[in-house]
């Protein structure tokens, strides 16, 4: 938990003027109800919620597409502490399940998406060559590094 | 603290006040060193030893009075400098009021209504303007800048140019000139909302009621002469094309700075579509469109179509409170808004208003009144500010953000939105702000001597601030400063005299190589080089820090009061025994005297080791004085002032730093542990601070070494013998002219 204080200069934090430019750019709050990057910012830093908030599956959401920061007027790295405490959820086994699979699947596959025999015969019809299969022990080892696969238990 | 009330006391007997001298017994010995009497007495008979050690060395200093020239200069004609220029016109001074637009007014001509009373902004400004246009003592120059003020307090010498006018002033503004005008251009006064032509007044109430011509627009030009429509139909034939720009120069004896504010562009913040969407507009373009006077006849009308809009945002804070833009809440567009709100209300009573805000700072008095007022009337406030302005294809703006109070997502249509744009300092202050050394705060405004006692006075003796100069603030607050400012102006007028204190620095011209290092470092330009390349110091715009006498390595420069001799004395007087567990302080005057002061006063609590020097500014710690101290087994020094930014003495204490910096260099090069020497700033709030820095020094100093002391002793030492042989030498050598660095300098001044 200490960790994301360490990261992150909380006197940053203090400057948030709760102005809600963040929440009020971005995509993902306008179809997500109840993400908030506003809040967490509030209740992660600021009230110390920081179980709380780590609980929460709707933090996935977030598609660090970085408008919140970009916009925020105090330049607030709003988009790095979601990543963080991402990450941190995960590392405190809050990943969530369709999350997981996926992982899994790149780390056996490759590919986020499967492919199928079906997809093979498509690119066959459309005069494409079939795919490479990628390779998976570079994958797996980036996974090791990073932890995730202690995480996913591979 | 006591020391002025012991110098009246001696002066009062009939001893000059300059031969005082105090041993600080209480606040910084026994009041910190509660619970070892033995070591502070031990530090006490120091301490007496210090005071009479520099009490021998005293001399008698005669202060001396300074004539004041009974005429002020007024630096912007807002509302702040029409009412610093009336006060001191009517206390019975000859007032010079420069103007660099074509009329006075400022800000608050352009604005419609003010807050809270909601009277008519221009209504009660434009009798003021009036009176300030025919006072006989105010001397009205518009069209005017300052281009440079030199002098001290009592006899400043200002420069100014005059632009060309090419209307003089038998002009009866009839205005049948710009009827016939072919050209036209944006109206400033109107934010570019209406036009104006080549030929014109600024504004109906504009003061001086003369019209101007715009070369860069008008037809003729560089003497060519293609339309003289406007001379045709001037009958008073006042229009004079070969009217040329000017300069003048004139002496005051006092300066108010009251040059006002600019305000945010907006376009700075492009999610908010300014400058692109034509209905987003600014409060001060809105200002201009309500004014029945305006370019809209006071109809609130939305730029595509010319509507009235039904739907109004207004969205706050824009360019301020932001890491981005300006850090400063601007403090007048929240009761702005809030106005405007009520006036769309009174107008169009149908209107749906809403406005985004982050915090309604609604502080002043009669301010949460109309606050309320305006909620009664169905004004919404949503707290969070939209993340975008979405333009929509029939002009219409698409607002969506977060209402934080709701936790939920708005998207709201209004066909206007209307930015409150913060306010920032005027564009010509910094040129200003330079001549008069003048300093700043970190948002850009200019910095008073003291933020809460004497919040008008400002670093430069003589120069005061009125108005939006100093930081942002509303009308009735701009007016008080600008009252305040020219009675304090009027204080030192109406004296005649300005006592300067006799501290001030001398210049022993003998001593004097011409090398002019004092110059670059006085913080208040009060020390130049004359015909014969000798210093020369001017005693009125002299503070006394000591900076020049402690960069000066010929010693030509004597401090009073503070001199060399008195100083090295005091470290003489305290490194007679046992030097080597013990530690100099240097304490300046203001902060970190100061700060010792209140640590004493609250009883904290530090170890006996440390003795104290006071100097008025950190900047008079010369480096031999260190030098001396380590030479004399001292074992450790500390160099205290107030902060960067804080000094008393405008950036002296920048010297400070630098001069630490060389010396631990020196001491890295002697081999020597450079943390025997140690910097801290000390506010004289921060007694703290000062004690736990003198605890730390004191762990550190049990373990420096004896040989460490030795090699000090030696290397400074022979240093010093150095010192001493070369200033031998050169007083033998007679002609100071013919020293190494005379020739160095010659050379330099060759090269370039």
């Amino acid at each position: 938990m200490a960790k994301a204080l360490d990261l992150y200069d909380k006197e940053e934090f203090y400057r948030c003027l709760q102005c809600a430019v963040c929440t009020g750019s971005c995509p993902t709050a306008q179809v997500v109800e109840g993400f908030n990057p506003r809040e967490i910012i509030l209740r992660y830093m600021l009230y110390g919620e920081q179980e709380e908030v780590l609980a929460d599956e709707k933090l996935w959401c977030c598609t660090t597409c970085h408008a919140c920061q970009e916009r925020c007027p105090h330049e607030i790295t709003i988009s790095g502490l979601l990543t963080h405490i991402m990450n941190l959820a995960a590392r405190g086994g809050n990943l969530p399940r369709p999350l997981k699979e996926n992982i899994k699947l790149m780390a056996e596959t490759g590919w986020s998406i499967r492919a199928t025999s079906h997809s093979d015969r498509i690119r066959e019809q459309l005069g494409l060559k079939p795919l490479k299969r990628p390779n998976t022990a570079e994958i797996r080892s980036i996974l090791s590094e990073t932890g995730l696969d202690e995480i996913l238990e591979l | 603290m006591h020391e002025p009330t012991f110098r009246s006391c001696i002066q009062a007997a009939g001893l000059n006040q300059y031969l005082l001298e105090m041993a600080n017994i209480r606040e910084h010995c026994s009041w910190v060193h509660l619970h070892d009497k033995k070591e502070a007495t031990e530090k006490a008979k120091d301490l007496v030893r210090m005071s009479v050690a520099r009490a021998r060395l005293l001399e008698p200093q005669e202060e001396v009075d300074i004539p004041v020239i009974q005429k002020a200069l007024v630096i912007g004609g807002g509302v702040a400098g029409i009412q610093a220029a009336l006060d001191l016109a009517d206390s019975g001074y000859e007032v010079i009021l420069v103007e660099k637009e074509p009329s006075i007014g400022g800000r608050m001509a352009q604005i419609d209504k003010t807050f809270p009373t909601m009277d008519c902004s221009i209504c009660i400004l434009a009798p003021k303007m009036a009176e300030a246009g025919r006072h006989p003592l105010i001397r009205l120059m518009s069209l005017t800048e300052v281009t440079n003020v030199s002098g001290y307090v009592g006899s400043f010498n200002v420069k100014v140019r005059h632009r060309a006018r090419y209307v003089t002033s038998d002009c009866s503004a009839c205005g049948e000139c710009s009827k016939v005008c072919p050209q036209h251009a944006p109206n400033e006064f109107d934010i570019g909302l209406a036009t104006r032509n080549a030929i014109y007044l600024p504004f109906a109430q504009a003061v001086p009621a003369t019209y101007l011509i715009d070369m860069d627009l008008c037809l003729n030009k560089d003497g060519v002469r293609v339309c003289e429509k406007c001379v045709e139909a001037c009958e008073r034939k006042c229009i004079v094309f070969n009217d040329r720009e000017t300069e003048e120069s004139f002496e005051v004896g006092t300066i108010v700075v009251a040059t006002g504010v600019d305000v945010f562009d907006a376009r700075e913040i492009p999610q908010y579509q300014y400058g692109r969407a034509p209905n987003v507009i600014t409060s001060l373009e809105f200002e201009r469109m309500i004014n029945a006077g305006g370019p809209t006849g006071g109809h609130l009308i939305r730029p595509s179509d010319h509507q009235v809009p039904k739907t109004v945002a207004f969205l706050q804070c824009i360019g301020s409170r932001s890491s981005k833009t300006n850090p400063y809440c601007s403090t007048v567009c929240c009761m702005n808004t809030i106005k405007d709100s009520l006036l769309i209300k009174e107008h169009w009573p149908d209107t749906k208003i809403t406005v985004f805000y982050i915090d309604i700072r609604a502080f002043g008095k009669g301010f949460e009144d109309l606050f309320q007022r305006s909620k009664k009337t169905g004004v919404q406030f949503i707290h969070g500010l939209p993340g975008e302005i979405i333009p929509l294809k029939n002009g219409n703006l698409r607002v969506v953000g977060e209402s934080t109070l709701l936790s939920k997502l708005y998207d709201i249509e209004v066909e206007l939105a209307i930015l409150s744009v913060g306010l920032k300092p005027s564009t010509g202050s910094d040129l200003v702000r330079r001549f008069l050394t003048l300093s700043r705060t970190s948002g850009g405004f200019f910095m008073v001597a003291h933020p809460k006692l004497r919040p008008v006075d400002t670093s430069t003796r003589g120069v005061f601030l009125a108005g939006c100069a100093e930081g942002p603030k509303d009308i009735k607050d701009s007016v008080t400063q600008a009252s305040a400012a020219a009675a304090r102006a009027n204080i030192i007028m109406r004296r005649g005299k300005v006592t300067v204190e006799a501290i001030t620095a001398r210049v022993d011209a003998e001593n004097c190589t011409g090398c002019a290092a004092c110059t670059k470092v006085c913080p208040y330009q009060a020390i130049f080089m004359d015909e014969n390349k000798k210093a020369v110091v001017v005693e009125a715009a002299c503070s006394g820090c000591g900076t020049c006498g402690a960069e000066c390595q010929f010693g030509a420069i004597t401090m009073r009061h503070f001199t060399d001799d008195q100083i090295l004395t005091q470290i003489d007087a305290f490194t007679e025994y046992e030097s080597d567990k013990k530690i100099l302080a240097f304490n300046c005057n203001w902060c970190s005297y100061a700060g010792a002061d209140f640590a004493g006063v609250s009883r904290m609590q530090y170890p006996t080791e440390v003795r104290i020097i006071r100097t008025m500014c950190s900047g008079r710690i010369s480096t031999r004085f260190v030098e001396r101290a380590f030479a004399r087994g001292v074992a450790m020094v500390l160099i205290s002032g107030c902060h960067i930014g804080d000094c008393h003495y405008i950036n002296a204490n920048t010297q400070t730093e630098k001069r630490f910096h060389r010396l631990r260099k020196i001491m890295e090069q002697g081999g020597l542990d450079p943390e025997r020497l140690e910097l801290v700033w000390v506010s004289a709030a921060e007694g703290q601070r000062f004690q736990e820095k003198v605890t730390a020094m004191q762990k550190k100093l049990i373990t420096i070494s004896q040989d460490e002391i030795k090699m000090g002793m030696k290397f400074f030492g022979e240093r010093e013998k150095k010192w001493e042989q070369r200033r031998q030498k050169r007083a033998q050598d007679g002609d100071a002219g013919d020293s190494s660095f005379e020739r160095k300098r010659k050379i330099r001044v060759e090269a370039d």
